[in-house]
Order: structure tokens, then sequence, then C-alpha cells
């Protein structure tokens, strides 16, 4: 159990989707095309119902933006061959030390929000490593420092629980019950998971 | 999927074709000692751990391939604590080695059944935790327990079908009699029939399985009769071909109307069935690894 898990809030309900944090993610960690330590998933659906001769859309769209969540019970950490993931004792930030890593991609079999990333030019696997170099400074995380909208928060998760509430249980993610992410969605209203109706869509 | 994970999916088949044909090594002794047939029974043993030789090293070599990092592959044991790839690195090694030193023993005349029992352990742990590493993945059609069935059975049949072209080989160059042909084809006809009756009644609990699975589930279900529908249909009537004509080859032979040669044909299109309904299988099972990540 960390001292003090870090970990992110995103507003989902103040998200525009503009993918911002990506690009600022990429850049920050000089990422190669293909390759997406903070992605944001575009999710719409809905249907329409005919009242008479009219034809009445009812339709939805909302965003996730979302990288690895370092999770308390980390899949990739369990199954990694190499030990080269851990959970840092001070924060529980999950990290892939490069040296040890061998590129052996099971991790990106293993971890339920598609974190890890292969490399093929390094030949190895990286992921959001919440830019513990910037938070040591002081400083935020890239894709919190250039979130137009501010949607994206870093900081303990308890005092971010505090703060903003939220919850893993968002429509498109999966069960946080598998590997208990330490990350936190204030729903966008469409998002909330209970007895859904429609399927919605998911795109990168 | 199937493109960039080519050289797992040859890994596992070569991996489990070693331990079928380990597994007839370590039991044939048993079944010829009683008809004073030592010197077939050694020559065959030496002929099946000659296939399980290569195809290990072969496997491992395969392996490292799929490395992004091949220099670094020694540091892939040392996560035993948590990790089924480790176990199965360290055990698949250990397969290869032990089985390496069983077949020179063996040539050099030494006594080999205990590496060759050693050899088969490890390769019963290496498929299991090769099982169990697939299980572990957040893809719903390889959580089941298809994935240990479809691999042990997998190891079974392509055992069946490596011991019946090492047996038609040494029968071909008159190194074993024609009674000892017809025992051992009899019984590797009764286990390929056994072993095909486990997959085929396997498959309709595996899609009730996934069909009450998360979307990821569903979304495979709906890939392998859909887009791999045909290698479905494949891959079950190359698995009852293989099996079927091995039992006709059997068949004729003791009706004693055909000459063990004569069924040689039989024998290499059951062998070609076998191998194609197991290779299809792989194919199969990596085609429905879809996640139930997002985006």
């Amino acid at each position: 159990m960390a001292t003090q898990q870090l970990g992110f809030h995103v507003d989902m309900s103040v998200c525009l989707g503009c993918r911002t944090c990506t690009i600022a993610c990429k850049d920050k960690n000089d990422l190669e095309v293909g390759q997406l330590y903070r992605k944001v998933i575009e999710v719409e659906g809905g249907d329409y119902t005919v009242t008479g001769k009219a034809v009445i859309p009812n339709v939805f769209a909302y965003w996730i933006s979302i990288s690895c969540n370092h999770c308390a019970e980390p899949r990739c950490l369990q199954n990694c061959p190499t030990g080269a993931i851990t959970k840092r004792e001070q924060d529980g930030v999950v990290t892939i030390d490069q040296d040890v890593c061998i590129g052996c991609r099971y991790c990106t079999w293993s971890c339920p929000y598609d974190a890890p990333q292969y490399n093929p030019a390094k030949g190895t696997t990286g992921k959001c490593n919440l830019c513990v170099d910037l938070i040591e400074k002081g400083r935020e995380p890239a894709c919190v420092a250039a979130c137009p909208v501010r949607a994206i928060h870093v900081g303990p998760i308890a005092e971010l629980k505090k703060q903003f509430g939220g919850t893993m249980q968002v429509k498109s993610l999966p069960d946080p019950a598998l590997t208990k992410p330490n990350s936190l969605y204030t729903p966008h209203r469409d998002a909330v998971r209970g007895d859904a109706s429609a399927a919605p869509t998911a795109r990168r | 999927m199937l493109r960039g994970e080519l050289p797992l999916l040859l890994f596992t088949l070569l991996v489990q074709m070693a331990l079928g044909a380990v597994l007839l090594a370590a039991v044939l002794p048993f079944r010829l000692a009683r008809r004073g047939a030592g010197a077939e029974s050694d020559l065959l043993v030496r002929r099946l751990l000659c296939w399980a030789v290569p195809a290990l090293v072969l496997a491992m070599a395969l392996s490292l391939s799929h490395l992004g990092t091949p220099g670094g592959a020694y540091r892939a044991i040392f996560n035993l604590k948590t990790s089924w790839l480790s176990r199965e690195i360290l055990f698949s090694g250990l397969f290869t080695l032990v089985a390496m030193l069983a077949a020179w023993a063996h040539w050099k005349g030494k006594s080999s059944r205990v590496l060759i029992w050693f050899s088969l352990l490890c390769g019963i742990v290496t498929v299991y935790s090769m099982a169990r590493l697939y299980q572990m993945t957040i893809k719903p059609a390889w959580m089941t327990f298809f994935t240990p069935v479809s691999f042990f059975t997998a190891a079974l049949m392509l055992g069946v079908a490596t011991g019946a072209l090492v047996l038609l080989g040494s029968l071909g160059r008159g190194q074993v009699s024609a009674e000892t042909f017809g025992l051992l084809l009899g019984d590797l006809v009764a286990t390929g029939a056994v072993v095909l009756v486990v997959q085929l009644v396997s498959v309709p609990f595996y899609v009730g399985v996934l069909s009450r699975g998360p979307r990821a589930a569903q979304a495979a279900l709906h890939l392998l009769f859909g887009q791999y529908g045909t290698a479905l249909g494949g891959r079950l009537g190359a698995g009852v071909l293989g099996v079927g004509v091995l039992t006709c080859g059997w068949y004729l032979l003791t009706r004693k109307e055909s000459k063990p040669v004569s069924v040689a044909g039989l024998v290499y299109l059951s062998v070609a069935g076998i191998v194609t309904a197991e290779v299809l299988a792989r194919v199969l099972f990596y085609a429905a690894g879809i996640s139930i990540s997002v985006g």
C-alpha cells in the first residue's frame, strides 16, 4: 500500500474532446506515431423516436480522457516476467524500468485500460508515469497543465475524492474490481453506469 | 493480432507437439515390454526424441524472436513469484534441456528413462503455465476453461500425428514389425478418437461461456462464427478427417487384406488433417483474443 497514492481526476462533464492532453503527453514523452500514453476515447450512440411524420433524434456523445490508472492491483505488474514494472512505495505510481523491460508485450495483454504501449524502435514498452519528474519539481503533469478547460487534476487520490467526488463506474470502462484503478471520473450525464439501454460505439 | 503473434503461435504448437512426442516416448516402452520388443522400442523412442528436440529448439528460437530486446531474455525468469510467463519460460527452457539430455543419453546407449519422465513432467508444467498465462490476460476468449483443454488436447493430437509418422518411417525401413506397427497404430487411433471427442464436446460449452460473457466475449463469438466461420468449420472438419482416416487405415490393417505399407497414404493424409486442424485451432484462438480494454 502506497504511503500517499497519487492519481488523476477527470471531469468528463467539461471535457471537450480536444485531445490537447494527448498531444501534450506525446510531446513530453517524445512518443512515436501510434503510441499514446494518454488518449481520448470518443463514445457516441443513441436512437430516435417517430411521432407522426416527425423523426426525433435522441443522441449522445462524450469523451473519456484516460491513461495509466496506477492501479492498486496492477495486473501488468503481476504478469510482467522481468519485474520491470514496479509500484513506487512513496506514491503508488506504477512505472516500467526501460533498462529491465525486454519488450515481451505481455503487459499490453494484461491492462484493461490499454495503458502500456510497445515501442518497436526501442524494443521496450512504456506508459504514463504520472510525470513524476515534473511532480517532484513541484509542477503538474503535462496533460494536467495543458488541458484548456482544466478537466484533469492530479494529486493524492483521497484528497481528489474529497474535492471532486468521482468514480470509476463509468460506461464503456471495464469493471474497476478487476485491478482497482486509482483514478476518478466525474461522469458525463450519459456515461453514468446504470441500466445501459443503447450500446454505445467507442473510437479513439 | 495474428500477423504480429506468428512466432508465439508457432511456439505454442511446437512445444505442444514436443510434449506429445515425449509422452509417447515415455509410455511406449511399457506398451512394448510385454512383447519383448526392446529393440523396436528403443528405436521408436530415439525417433520420437529426434522430433521433440529440434521442435523445442526451434520453439525457443521463435520465442526469442518475439521479444523487442532478445538480449535481455534471461531476465524473463526474474518474476517467478507472480508471473505465469516467467514460469512458462523457465519450464520450457528446462523441458528443452532435459529432452536434449535424454536424447543424448539414449543416443549413447545409456538409460534415459528417468530423464524422459523428468522431461515429460517439465513439458506438462510448461503447457499448464502456457495456458495459465493466456488465462491471466484481459481477453475473455482466453480466460475460460477452453484454453488448457485446447492446449493439452493439441499436445495429445500432435503427439498422435508425430507417433504415426515415426511408426510409418520405421516400418518403411523395416525397423519395426507389421505386428508392432498395427498394435501401436491402434493405440494412436484410440487416443486420437478420445481426444477428438473431448475437443468436439468442449466447443458447445465454450460457445455457451462466451455467449454469457462480456461484450468482448460476444464479439469474439461473432468473429468465430462470422469472419472466421470457414476456418472454424475447417478446423473441426480437418480434425474429424485426420482421426477418421487414421481409423480407416488401422481398420484396413486389422482386416489383414492390406499390407502395412499400403496404408501409408492414409497415414500421411491423417497427419495432414490433424496438423491442419491444430494450426487452424491456434489461428482461431489468437483471432478470438479481443480485449475488454477501451479504445
